[in-house]
């Protein structure tokens, strides 16, 4: 099975550090402390299956960050996490608007997320 | 079964397995009386397991001499509801001017967003919380725990290579997912071990804020090496003198 990847944008460097070691379990992983380096790194032969990523990110936020991924054909269908120490609910819904996938608050259960990137990932085993 | 789970530096998967066969041989008649000591007064295996998460955020089966009845586990949670409730804990929200706010639908009907995002802060505010005078503990249990015998089990712990000697204290899955936020998650890319940097520099359980231990756990991520494994061992018998006689 070809391995997923993965992009973890987070700029808090333990955390960025921790998800790296965590999401290896799923695929190859990469990883920027910021939008801007992320956006700059996708290119056609650089395309994650799913990505990763903070709120408060320095320069371009998260939910710009989305918008900008959702204006590009080359990256309009990658999946978005938001995993982020923000708990607020109209942030929430205004990341899901934007086109996130899923929202995870800080703290989490890495267990948690791990099943959640599964099922984006399709990697469920098939419960029937 | 994996030698290094965990891809230790060599010396310190090498000084682990050394110094725990050597423990292990050592203690071994020592273990049977203590054993035979917990199986004597309470009803129960003598050595138990809860799981815990190490480094890297696995969970594993940490051993530990029983110390308590063996019904000991069904009633953490209310002691935490009840810890949870107490009026120290409580404290009263404002909501302010807030016009726009959104509301959310939960058991218990509905909540305004940022009371329930409040709530959620309140429960998280505690990662560590200890009973004092704890009725489940038996008498052998209270003797082991003071000088910290009931760890010793642990050593199996280490020889496997599920932690090691010197790192920071695996915690329960309960604590430990607190423990998930910027900045303190560092805490999990260190080794977990029997006896760490806040043990050696703590007069007692009770005198160091979990802010301290924190801190301490992500210094130890950072920086442990041989010289300081080697202190920190040094210092902990020290330490479990100073904690049994106070």
């Amino acid at each position: 099975m070809e391995q997923k990847l993965i992009m973890i944008v987070e700029d808090c460097e333990m955390m960025r550090k921790f998800l790296k070691i965590y999401c290896e379990k799923l695929g190859k992983v990469i990883t920027y402390e910021s939008a801007n380096e992320a956006l700059q790194s996708l290119t056609v032969k650089n395309i994650p299956d799913l990505i990763v990523s903070d709120l408060n990110l320095p320069g371009i936020n998260g939910k710009e960050f989305i918008s900008q991924l959702r204006n590009k054909s080359i990256s309009k269908k990658i999946p978005v996490i938001i995993l982020t120490g923000e708990a607020n609910v109209e942030l929430k819904l205004d990341c899901l608007s934007l086109g996130a996938v899923d929202y995870l608050s800080k703290p989490f259960h890495p267990k948690e997320l791990q099943l959640r990137l599964k099922r984006i990932l399709g990697q469920f085993e098939p419960i029937l | 079964m994996r030698l290094n789970k965990h891809n230790l530096p060599l010396w310190k998967r090498f000084m682990d397995i050394v110094v725990a066969s050597i423990l292990i041989t050592l203690l071994l008649p020592f273990f049977v009386i203590i054993i035979l000591m917990i199986k004597l007064e309470s009803k129960g295996p003598a050595i138990y397991y809860s799981n815990r998460v190490g480094q890297g955020f696995t969970v594993f089966k940490f051993y530990k001499f029983r110390s308590m009845y063996q019904n000991a586990d069904q009633l953490i949670s209310k002691f935490k509801n009840q810890y949870d409730n107490s009026p120290k804990n409580e404290a009263v929200f404002h909501i302010a001017n807030n016009k726009n706010n959104t509301f959310l639908v939960g058991d218990e009907g509905f909540i305004k967003s940022d009371e329930h995002e409040y709530n959620l802060k309140q429960k998280n505010k505690i990662s560590f919380f200890k009973i004092i005078n704890d009725p489940r503990i038996t008498k052998v249990g209270s003797f082991i725990r003071r000088t910290s015998i009931d760890e010793l089990p642990q050593i199996f712990n280490v020889l496997i290579g599920d932690m090691s000697l010197v790192g920071n204290r695996p915690l329960p899955l309960y604590e430990a997912d607190k423990l998930t936020v910027d900045n303190v998650i560092g805490r999990f890319l260190g080794p977990s071990g029997m006896t760490g940097l806040w043990q050696v520099n703590s007069r007692g359980e009770e005198d160091i804020s979990a802010d301290e231990r924190k801190a301490y756990d992500l210094t130890y991520s950072r920086k442990f090496s041989f010289s300081l494994d080697l202190k920190i061992l040094l210092k902990t018998f020290p330490a479990v003198l100073q904690k049994t006689n106070s």
